[in-house]
Formats: structure tokens, C-alpha cells, sequence
């Protein structure tokens, strides 16, 4: 079996399994019980966040956990667009369900809603951001990695144009293809808001975090029992936590290299194909978007899926409906796109037989006419 | 309170000296449609088959069993008392209260199998009458019109008591495996499993075939197959499932037939395979889920092109008279469209040829078929064809 499809989730690792598990048994309490498995429990998730924390560059109070990436998107969106400070919220076309759901109930609910197209290479550029801020702004949401392209956005040089134009605006960023792939600075970027996700980097599923700076209010979307300092409630998913909070300590700079190197590979070998066409640019190492014309990306997957090679076709698409990113790209050949995405534990030889499969399989299904 | 379950059945009363043979069948069915510790006891006796079940079975469960059981009318749940007339005055009106409740007028109709019963219908019928307007305040007696009938019935050893209101009708039709066995050309779309489901009705046993071709549909559509063959299995009982690999011969089709044949010849193909296959499982007649019209292949020229590829196995198209509103309504009812609506390719949509021609001439696409080693590729599909066995999950 070889895995690309690192961007839909990722598989544990043996350290993960073993946090996780780990906590189930040694910490089977409720966190806010006010007895002593409970205060062990307690003990144990701040740990936890102070770890996470650390590995994240963050303060362990700006860090909340949520029961994931769409979750944490949910309530940075909802909760962010504050109606008393301005009706104009900036985000762009190519962000995931997560924010594009959300947004488009503010959108609903009377706020003017700006979805910002992307240039051909998939990424947003700054001038357009610039562009949509006005003094009315309020929120302002743009992913720091596209899930199909990989195209890496400018997050990091928004905050001063807010600083000039709208300064009680909120920033908020989708990191979780973000974060394990590129050098995340959340303090550099000055972000107010940034969502993650457990499963994308080798952690549990059911798990995520949203990171709220110090100072910044947001009004939950979650009513309840009050936990996560009354922005997310609901007992403390503990074991993911723990599980999540190893996978964010294994994670190494030097793992970009690795990726990085693989993707030049695969991307050398699949364009050495004839006719193929890359989507989007360079972006983020893990992923790779490419369009096998003549090839529906949907007969292309189960054909690599037969070779137990599993990749994705960018969305779930089915019958034409193609991916809303490639299209918005202007992409041409966006029904015949094929995402493959690497992990840190993805290897040279792996990315080989990739290739020679896909050569394989154009040759099989376009060879004959 | 022992209950115990009424079967009636309707068609099957009329078949003459084959009738015997036919209960026999339905009494089979229905022991193999039901669990095989829910029931005690399977019986026919004048026109009814008695289920009793067994000690602290799950009664409702077994209900829904048998309203898929083809050949049952309806299913009547009646409470089982000793032959005493105080006993059933007592216990009876107490037993029907609950479904009484949602009625306001009844009458009793009374049946006397023992003629020793002390008691004739007429006034069984007084008392028990009676005995209901006691127990159940808000009701009114209404001879002509009653909202539901109370039945008693005085049988060899025991007297059953229920009433009209609570049965539940059965699926009608005629006993699976009454009327051979077909093979059913099963796509995964909205019309052939209900096309299945009408003739199984019609108490035909099914096979079913279906034709993939990977890669260009995917294992998701082949398991959506494997449901709706799952589904029909919850009315037929276990039948076999025959998957053909199918895409060298699509291609071959598409690199050497005219465009516009595609389709046709492909049907053609698909024909001549289902039909040895149809042969190899002892199957008499093919079943698909045409409907006049409803696509370019579905002309009555093309119906004839294709059928004509069947040989001497008969085609039946159940839906052939049928709108596609009236096709999803018997798939709503019998649980398949859900399922059918998923979005994956089947094998007829992979390569659809842009113009097809609606109103072929046999001569012609016999001529354009031609083109191919026809026979190669059927022996092929039928010499690779896999079969599993299908089972309902219930």
C-alpha cells in the first residue's frame, strides 16, 4: 500500500497510539470533578496545554481545545464577526467547508460577505486582500494553506494593513494544512485567531485546537458545562488531547525537507508524462495537484486505487461536479485533477512507484486510440 | 398473554390443484423469512397459515419479517385463550382495549370451527359484543359500516381473538420460487432493483448479474450494488450475485464499433452474457429495468435490437409501462432508493456516445457489432464472471 492522501488525514504514530492510550487508563476521571481522578485529570490537561502550547509558539492560555479543525473554524467565524464593530467580512473562494459554511451564514445573516477569487497558481494575493479591507471590516479569515493546491497565502502580512485601515477587525487563520508543513509563527503573523487540526499531523481524530490571542474575546458558539474557559464546552476529550499533544512534539522542522524533496520528485516524474498539467504553484511540500488529461479524476483514482496506491481527486466530486478550487483557479482540466499529498514518513521509493504507476495506467487508458 | 400470528393469502387460494403445492412453498418461505428460534410452530389449515411464536419472541420483529414474505395479503396478531366463554369475556375485550382505542364503532364476526363449542357464532358474537361495549366505553356497535371487525374464532383447541384493525397488510403477490427463477440485470440506478422486486413479487426466484469495469467505476459502486442486492434479499431470501468484469469489452466496444452503436452494442453484449449466465444458475427468463423511452436505448427499436441479442431466453421488462415517479415510488417502499441515489458511475454511463441513435436497424448494428469478436468476449465475461452469495443483514 502506498498512502498519499496525508491532506484528507493522516495515519497515528506509534507515540500517539501510546499518549492516547495512556491516558485513557492512567486518567480515566472527569476533568472537572471535584475529586482527586478528577484533579489528576485536570493536572494531566494542563500538561497537556502547556506542552502543546510550547510546540505551538503560543501561551498555553491562548490555547483552546476543540473537537477539531471545523469546530475551531466554527467558532473563530461565528464567534468572531462581531456585528457591533462592522458588516464586512473578507475571506476567500477556496477556503474549506469549515469557513466557507460558516461564512456563508454570516453572509445570511446580513453581513457582506467578500469571497476573494484566487490567482491561477491558487493563492490569494495581498494586494487583493488589501484591496477588500475597508474601514468596515470586522473579520477577516484566510487559510494558510489550501488543502487542494497546497498554495501558501499571505497571512503573515495582513495585520499591518488592518493596523492602518481597520484596526478593530479580528484576523483569523485556517492553519490546519498549515501546521507540520510549513513554519507557522502565529506571533510574527500576529493573527488573532488560528484554527488546527489533531488528525492532519499524525495525531487522533476528534481533535483540534483553536488558538485565541491573549486579550482577544470571541463569542462561543458552544453552550454547555462551560469547559475551555467557557469557549468550548464539553468534557475534555483527554486521551486525543494527550495523543494530539505528542503528535505536535514529533513534529521537525527538518520534516518540510523531506516532503519538499519527495514532492520534486513526483513532480518531475509525473510531468515527464505527456499532456500533464501541475494546478496550481510550488506552495506547501505535501501537496501536489496534478490533471492526467483525457482522465477523469475519478477513473484515475480507482485506477491508482486498484494498485492499492490511494490518492485523492482534490474534493469529493462526483459526476463532473469538480472541485470548487480548481475551478475558482480557472483551472482547465479541473475534472481530470488528481491531489497526491505526502506525509514526513512518505519514502523515495514509494514516490517511484507512484510514478511508474501513473505511466502506467495513462498508457493502459489513453494508449489505445 | 400468548399470541399468535394469522396468515392470509390471497392469490394463491384460486390455483386449483396446485394449491396444496403453493402453501406448501409459502409456509417454507415464511420459516426460512423468520428467525429459526422465533417460532414454535408453522401450520396451514383452511386457507390460513398459523405462526405461533415461541417463548418470549420478538413479535413485531417477526411481523416486519413477514410483510416481505410475496404470496401474504395480511398478517393478523390475535391473542390466544383456552376454549372457555367466561375466560374469553374476560381476557378478550382486555386484550383488544389498546387498539380499540384509535376507533368508535365495531362489530364481532364470530367462527365456530368446533362444532362442540357450546356456544354458536350468532351468540358468541352477542356476548362478545357485549362484553367489548363493557370494557371499552367510548365504542358504538355498527353492523353495516363498523370501523373494524372483531373477530373470535373458535378453533380445534384454542379460540383466537383479534380485531381488523390491528393487522397489517403483507406484499401480496405470489410465493417466491412459485413461478422459476430469472436472472436480473442489476446496475445500481433506481429501476432495476425495483424491476427485481416485481417479478420476485410475481414469486419469481432471482439471480442477479451485474457488469463492472474498473477502474472506471469504483469498489464504492460496486459495494452500493452489493447493498441493493442485500435489500432485494430481504424479500427473496439468498440468491447468488454475479459480478461480471466488464471493461476490456467496453473498450474493445469503444475502439471498434461506430459512436453511435456504443450504447447498443454494449446492451447487446451485456444480453448475450446474462443470458449464458442465466442458463449456467438455471435461471428461465432475463429481467431488466427498462421503461419505454426513458433513455435513447430504451426505444422501441433499441428494446428490439437488444432483445434480439437474448436469443431464446425471454426478456422481462416489469417497468416497461412505468413513469419514473411510479418507479420511485415502489423504490421508496422497498427500501432501495436511498441507496440507488448514491453518485457513482455504473458501467452504461462510463463511455456514452454523444448522438446515439435512437432508432436502430437490426441489419445495421448487427453489421457494426460485426466489427468485433463478439463471441471471444461473452466467453470471457461469463469465464471470469465472480458469484457471491447474497444474504439479507435483518
Amino acid at each position: 500500500m502506498i498512502y498519499l492522501d496525508n491532506c484528507a488525514t493522516t495515519f497515528p504514530t506509534p507515540e500517539v497510539i501510546r499518549s492516547a492510550a495512556d491516558a485513557m487508563i492512567k486518567f480515566p476521571g472527569n476533568p472537572s470533578s471535584r475529586h482527586r481522578l478528577g484533579l489528576e485529570a485536570e493536572k494531566e490537561l494542563e500538561a497537556c496545554r502547556k506542552r502543546a502550547a510550547k510546540a505551538l509558539g503560543i501561551e498555553p492560555k491562548e490555547l483552546y481545545f476543540t473537537s477539531g479543525g471545523t469546530e475551531s473554524d466554527n467558532i473563530a467565524v461565528l464567534g468572531g464577526a462581531n456585528i457591533k464593530k462592522g458588516r464586512r467580512v473578507v475571506t476567500t473562494a477556496v477556503e474549506h467547508p469549515a469557513v466557507a459554511e460558516p461564512m456563508k451564514r454570516l453572509a445570511e445573516q446580513g453581513f457582506d460577505v467578500v469571497f476573494l477569487p484566487p490567482e491561477r497558481d491558487g493563492g490569494v494575493s495581498i494586494d487583493a486582500i488589501r484591496e477588500a479591507i475597508t474601514p468596515e471590516t470586522c473579520l477577516v479569515s484566510v487559510m494558510a494553506v489550501n488543502n487542494e493546491t497546497g498554495a501558501i497565502m499571505p497571512v503573515d502580512k495582513i495585520r499591518p494593513i488592518l493596523d492602518r485601515v481597520a484596526p478593530r477587525a479580528l484576523l483569523h487563520t485556517d492553519a490546519v494544512q498549515a501546521l507540520g508543513h510549513i513554519p507557522i509563527d502565529l506571533k510574527k503573523w500576529d493573527v488573532d485567531m488560528a484554527s488546527f487540526s489533531g488528525h492532519k499531523i499524525h495525531g487522533p481524530r476528534g481533535i483540534g485546537a483553536l488558538y485565541v490571542k491573549s486579550g482577544v474575546t470571541v463569542k462561543t458558539t458552544s453552550l454547555g458545562g462551560g469547559q475551555e474557559r467557557g469557549l468550548r464546552s464539553g468534557t475534555e476529550n483527554l486521551p486525543c488531547i494527550a495523543g494530539f499533544t505528542s503528535a505536535l512534539e514529533e513534529m521537525k522542522p527538518k520534516d518540510y525537507e523531506i516532503m519538499a524533496r519527495l514532492k520534486e520528485l513526483l513532480r518531475d516524474g509525473l510531468m515527464s508524462i505527456p499532456g500533464t498539467v501541475q494546478n496550481g504553484g510550488d506552495g506547501a511540500p505535501h501537496v501536489l495537484n496534478i490533471s492526467f488529461p483525457g482522465i477523469r479524476s475519478e477513473v484515475m483514482l480507482n485506477a491508482f486505487s486498484l494498485r492499492k496506491i490511494y490518492v485523492s481527486s482534490g474534493s469529493a466530486c462526483a459526476r463532473g461536479v469538480g472541485s470548487h478550487v480548481l475551478k475558482a483557479m480557472g483551472a482547465e482540466l479541473a475534472d481530470n485533477a488528481i491531489r497526491f499529498s505526502l506525509s514526513r514518513y512518505t519514502s523515495e521509493d514509494e514516490i517511484d512507484k507512484t510514478v511508474a504507476a501513473a505511466k502506467d495506467i495513462v498508457q493502459e487508458l489513453t494508449g489505445r486510440n | 398473554m400468548k399470541e399468535i400470528l394469522l396468515i392470509k393469502y390471497g392469490e394463491i387460494i384460486l390455483k386449483g390443484l396446485n394449491r396444496s403445492h403453493f402453501e406448501d412453498l409459502l409456509v417454507g418461505n415464511i420459516k426460512k423469512a423468520l428467525p429459526k428460534d422465533s417460532w414454535s410452530c408453522v401450520r396451514k389449515s383452511q386457507a390460513i397459515t398459523y405462526v405461533e411464536p415461541a417463548e418470549g419472541a420478538d413479535v413485531d420483529g417477526m411481523i416486519k419479517r413477514l410483510q416481505k414474505v410475496f404470496g401474504i395479503v395480511f398478517i393478523a396478531r390475535a391473542g390466544v385463550f383456552p376454549k372457555d366463554m367466561d375466560v374469553i369475556l374476560k381476557e378478550g375485550p382486555e386484550y383488544l382495549a389498546p387498539a380499540m382505542e384509535t376507533v368508535s364503532t365495531f362489530k364481532v364476526e364470530a367462527k365456530r370451527g368446533d362444532k362442540q363449542f357450546p356456544f354458536n357464532s350468532p351468540a358468541i358474537s352477542r356476548e362478545m359484543g357485549g362484553a367489548v361495549l363493557r370494557r371499552c366505553r367510548h365504542l358504538k356497535v355498527n353492523v353495516t359500516q363498523p370501523d373494524t371487525v372483531v373477530r373470535v374464532e373458535i378453533r380445534d383447541r384454542e379460540a383466537y381473538v383479534y380485531a381488523d384493525i390491528a393487522r397489517v397488510s403483507g406484499p401480496g403477490g405470489m410465493p417466491t420460487g412459485s413461478n422459476g427463477r430469472a436472472a436480473l440485470l442489476l446496475s445500481g440506478g433506481i429501476d432495476s432493483p425495483v424491476a427485481g422486486y416485481m417479478m420476485a413479487k410475481r414469486g419469481v426466484e432471482l439471480c442477479a448479474v451485474h457488469f463492472a469495469s474498473p477502474p472506471y467505476t469504483s469498489d464504492r459502486a460496486k459495494e452500493k450494488v452489493v447493498e441493493l442486492a442485500r435489500i432485494l434479499a430481504g424479500y427473496v431470501g439468498r440468491y447468488n450475485l454475479y459480478v461480471v468484469p466488464f471493461t476490456q469489452q467496453q473498450l474493445a466496444i469503444r475502439d471498434n464499433c461506430p459512436e453511435e452503436h456504443l450504447t447498443l452494442i454494449m446492451r447487446r453484449m451485456m444480453m448475450m452474457i446474462a443470458a449464458r449466465l442465466a442458463k449456467k444458475s438455471g435461471s428461465l427468463a432475463l429481467v431488466t429495468g427498462e421503461s419505454l423511452g426513458q433513455v435513447a436505448s430504451q426505444t422501441i427499436q433499441a428494446l428490439a435490437v437488444t432483445d434480439e441479442a437474448a436469443g431464446d431466453v425471454p426478456v422481462f421488462r416489469p417497468l416497461i409501462g412505468m413513469d419514473k415517479d411510479e418507479i420511485v415510488t415502489i423504490a421508496r417502499k422497498i427500501g432501495t432508493y436511498e441507496t440507488s441515489i448514491l453518485p457513482y458511475e455504473d458501467c452504461c454511463t462510463v463511455f456514452v456516445p454523444k448522438h446515439p441513435t435512437t432508432k436502430p436497424a437490426l441489419a445495421k448494428i448487427l453489421e457494426s457489432q460485426s466489427r468485433l469478436d463478439m463471441e471471444y468476449w461473452v466467453n470471457k465475461a461469463v469465464e471470469e464472471a465472480q458469484w457471491e452469495v447474497i444474504e439479507s443483514e435483518e
